[in-house]
C-alpha cells in the first residue's frame, strides 16, 4: 500500500534533484561575466568595510589595526590553506573585495576579467616597489592589477655535519649516506620545476621528453628520499631531514625556534631557481574596491612594509620590506637572496591544458 | 452494518496516517539529495569534462580525464591502499573488540564515561591529531627520548608505511569499538551461559556463540572504518614516506595542487565504483550468514556446541 506513495516522493525527488543539479550547473558553468564598474580605473578611497581573502597569519594584526584605525573601516579576514583553492573561489565569483593572489596566476586572472585594474600613478607609495618588481611579467601593463606582497624561492636547506654540498641542485642526489634525510616538497610547481632546472629546461616545460626526464630523475631520487613534503619547519625542528629542499621563509622560521640553529646552512644552486610571488590585488566583485586598493597602498607605505615583514618572514618586494628581511635574517646570512640568483630567476606560471595533463600525471608517476 | 464500516475506515485512516509519517522523511530525504546525491552527480558529470585555463570543470565530454586514471603507474597506490586499509582494518578490530566487549559485559556505569573518552579524542580536529602523531614520532621526538631513555634504541618510525598504519588505527579505532559495543549489549549473557553449560571452553564458547552473534557490529564497524581509510590522505602525507601514497593523495593532490577537479572527478568516480562493488559483493556474501545467526539466535549457538558434547 506506500509502495505508490514512496514510489511517487521518489520520482518526485529525484526529479527535484535533477532540475536542482541542472541549475546548479548551469550556474557554476555559465562563466562569470565580471561587472560594468569592473572596467573602469580604480581609485584608492575608503568605500566600506572589506573582506580580504588570504592564508592565515600572513598579515602583521597591528598592520590590520592601524589601517582600521586611519581609515574607520573594519578588515574582515577569510581564509584559504592553497592557492589553488584562493583560484577556485574567485573563478567562482565570490565577491572578496581584498585577495592574496599568486604570480603564477595572475595572467589568467586578469584574462578571466576577475581582478580591478588600477593606475600605478594613483597609488601614493608604489615607488616603494623594487625594480625587480616594477614591471613582472604577470602584470606588465600600463594599468596594473596586483603589488607585490611576499616571496622567498626555494633553495635547499642542509645540516653541515652531515651532507656534503656544491652548490647544485644535484646536492640532493649525490649524498646516499643521508639516504632516508632528503626531503623534496610536496608541491608539483616546485619538485617538477626544480627537476626540469637541474636539467637545463624551462621549469614551465611543456615538452613531454623534458618533463618525462625531470620525472625520471626524481623517481630516482626516491630511494634516498625520507619524504616528499612541503612542512619544511617540522622536517628541521623534528630532527627528521638533513637536507631538504625549502622555501627561504620556512627556514628563516624553523631556524629561529630551532636550540641550535648553528649547524644549518642554506644554498641557491648554480642552475638558477623558480620564482613566484604572492601578490594583493582587488577582486572584481569586490563590494568595496576602493579600501582594498587604499590597503594595497597602505602595506606599500615604508613604516608598514616593515613591520610586515618582521612579521610574516618574508620578503614583500619594497625597498622597505627588503631593508627588514636583511634586518631579520642577519643571523643567518645564507637566507640573502644574491641579486644574481634573483634576475636568472624563472617566473612559474599555472600549467594549463596539454601541459597540465602532462604534469599531473608525470607528478603522480612520482609519487606513486 | 457498523462492523462494515468499521473494516472499511480502517485501511483509510492507516493510509492517511502513513502518508502522514512518510511525509517526515522529506527533510532528510531533500538534505541527502541536495547535499550527498546531487553532489556525487556533479561529481560524475565533470568527470567527463574539460577545465579552462583556470581549472573550471565545464560541461563537456572527454575521456582525457580516465586516461589519467587508468594509467599503470595508480595501480601501486591502489594496492597499497587496499593493503593499508586491510592491515589497519584487522589490527582496529583486535583492538577494538576486546575493548567493546570488556565495556559492554563489565564496565557497567563506567561504560558510558569510558565510551565519552573513546569518542572524545574525536572533538579534536584530524589534522591536528595526526600532527600531534608527527611529534610523537619524529625523531628529536616523545617516541625517540622515551626508548633512548630506555636504552631500546631509535628506530626510524615517522616517515614510513607502519606510522601511516598506526595513523590510520588511531584515526579509525572509535568507529570500531562503537558498533561492535552495541552489538554486544545487545547480546543475552544467558546465551553465553548456555554455551558455558554445554561444556564449551571459554574460547570456544567466545568463537561459536559470542562473535558469530556479535557478527553484525564486526562487519558494521569493519565498513565504517574501511570506507574512510580507503579515502583517507592526511595520514599518508603527514605521516607517511615518499612510498606510501594512497589513493586519497592522488585525489586531494588534483584538488589542491594540480589545479585538475575533473582529474580528481575521475579518479574518485573510478574509486566509488570499486568501493560500491566491494561493498555489494561483502554483503551478499555475509548477509545469509549473519541473517541465519540472528533468526536462530539461542537455537543456533545452542546447536553449534553440539560437538563439544561428542554426539557427532
Amino acid at each position: 500500500m506506500s509502495a505508490p506513495t514512496l514510489e511517487l516522493s521518489r520520482r518526485t525527488l529525484i526529479k527535484f534533484g535533477l532540475a536542482a543539479g541542472a541549475a546548479s550547473i548551469l550556474g557554476a558553468c555559465g562563466g562569470t561575466s565580471s561587472p560594468t564598474s569592473a572596467s573602469t580605473v580604480l581609485k584608492p578611497k575608503a568605500d566600506g568595510d572589506i573582506t580580504w581573502f588570504s592564508f592565515e597569519g600572513y598579515v602583521s594584526p597591528k598592520v590590520v589595526s592601524a589601517f582600521e584605525a586611519k581609515y574607520g573601516v573594519k578588515v574582515n579576514l577569510v581564509y584559504y590553506t592553497n592557492t589553488e583553492g584562493m583560484v577556485q573561489k574567485v573563478a567562482a565569483g565570490l565577491d572578496y573585495d581584498l585577495i592574496t593572489t599568486n604570480s603564477a596566476f595572475n595572467k589568467n586572472l586578469i584574462a578571466e576579467k576577475l581582478l580591478r585594474a588600477f593606475d600605478p600613478s594613483d597609488i601614493s607609495n608604489f615607488d616603494q616597489i623594487i625594480p625587480y618588481f616594477a614591471k613582472p611579467p604577470y602584470d606588465d601593463g600600463s594599468l596594473r592589477y596586483s603589488i607585490p606582497y611576499g616571496y622567498g624561492p626555494a633553495g635547499i636547506a642542509y645540516a653541515k655535519d652531515h651532507v656534503q654540498v656544491s652548490g647544485s641542485w644535484s646536492d640532493l642526489w649525490n649524498n646516499p649516506a643521508a639516504k632516508g634525510k632528503i626531503f623534496v616538497l610536496d608541491q608539483q610547481d616546485e619538485t617538477l620545476g626544480m627537476s626540469l632546472i637541474r636539467n637545463g629546461a624551462s621549469c614551465n616545460s611543456g615538452d613531454t621528453q623534458e618533463v618525462t626526464k625531470a620525472t625520471d630523475d626524481l623517481v630516482a631520487l626516491k630511494p634516498s628520499l625520507g619524504g616528499i613534503s612541503s612542512d619544511v619547519e617540522t622536517l628541521i625542528d623534528g630532527g627528521e631531514a638533513w637536507m631538504t629542499h625549502a622555501w627561504a621563509g620556512s627556514v628563516y622560521r624553523a631556524l629561529e625556534r630551532a636550540k641550535d640553529p648553528s649547524g644549518w646552512d642554506f644554498e641557491w644552486p648554480k642552475e638558477g631557481l623558480s620564482m613566484g610571488c604572492d601578490t594583493l590585488s582587488v577582486g572584481a566583485h569586490a563590494k568595496s574596491p576602493g579600501t582594498a586598493l587604499l590597503f594595497m597602498q597602505f602595506v606599500l607605505n615604508p613604516e608598514e612594509s616593515h613591520k610586515n615583514t618582521l612579521y610574516t618572514g618574508y620578503s614583500n618586494g619594497t625597498k622597505q620590506g627588503e631593508a627588514a628581511y636583511a634586518e631579520m635574517t642577519k643571523n643567518y646570512p645564507f637566507l640573502a637572496l644574491p641579486d644574481s640568483n634573483l634576475n636568472t630567476a624563472q617566473w612559474r606560471e599555472a600549467a594549463t591544458g596539454k601541459r597540465l595533463q602532462l604534469w599531473n600525471q608525470q607528478w603522480s608517476r612520482f609519487k606513486a | 452494518m457498523e462492523p462494515v464500516q468499521g473494516v472499511m475506515s480502517f485501511p483509510t485512516r492507516a493510509r492517511s496516517e502513513h502518508a502522514f509519517w512518510t511525509l517526515f522523511l522529506l527533510p532528510g530525504l531533500a538534505i541527502l539529495g541536495l547535499f550527498f546525491i546531487l553532489p556525487l552527480i556533479l561529481v560524475g558529470i565533470f568527470s567527463f569534462g574539460p577545465i579552462d585555463v583556470l581549472g573550471r570543470p565545464k560541461i563537456g565530454f572527454t575521456w582525457e580525464n580516465y586516461s589519467s586514471v587508468f594509467l599503470p603507474q595508480n595501480i601501486a597506490p591502489l594496492l597499497r591502499t587496499l593493503e593499508f586499509t586491510a592491515i589497519s582494518t584487522v589490527v582496529c578490530l583486535l583492538l577494538g573488540y576486546p575493548v567493546a566487549y570488556l565495556l559492554s559485559r563489565y564496565a557497567k556505569r563506567t561504560a558510558p564515561v569510558i565510551l565519552g573518552v573513546v569518542v572524545l579524542t574525536w572533538l579534536v580536529d584530524y589534522l591536528v591529531r595526526i600532527y600531534a602523531w608527527q611529534t610523537i614520532l619524529a625523531p628529536a621526538g616523545i617516541l625517540h627520548g622515551v626508548l633512548s631513555w630506555m636504552g631500546v634504541g631509535s628506530p626510524n618510525v615517522l616517515h614510513t608505511n607502519a606510522a601511516v598504519i598506526a595513523g590510520l588505527v588511531y584515526g579509525y579505532l572509535p568507529l570500531m569499538i562503537l558498533p561492535i559495543y552495541a552489538s554486544v549489549s545487545e547480546l543475552e549473557p544467558q546465551v553465553i551461559e548456555a554455551g558455558k553449560d554445554l561444556y564449551g571452553s571459554p574460547r570456544v564458547t567466545f568463537l561459536r556463540v559470542t562473535l558469530p552473534l556479535t557478527r553484525a557490529g564486526v562487519l558494521g564497524g569493519c565498513i565504517l572504518v574501511a570506507l574512510p581509510m580507503l579515502g583517507d590522505f592526511a595520514t599518508a602525507q603527514f605521516l607517511g614516506g615518499p612510498s606510501s601514497t594512497m589513493i586519497g593523495n592522488l585525489i586531494n593532490d588534483q584538488f589542491t595542487d594540480a589545479g585538475a577537479q575533473t582529474v580528481g572527478s575521475a579518479f574518485t568516480v573510478v574509486l566509488i565504483l570499486l568501493l560500491v562493488i566491494t561493498l555489494l559483493v561483502v554483503m551478499a556474501l555475509t548477509r545469509r550468514r549473519v541473517g541465519l545467526s540472528r533468526a536462530a539466535m539461542p537455537v543456533s549457538a545452542a546447536a553449534s556446541l553440539q560437538p563439544i558434547g561428542g554426539s557427532e
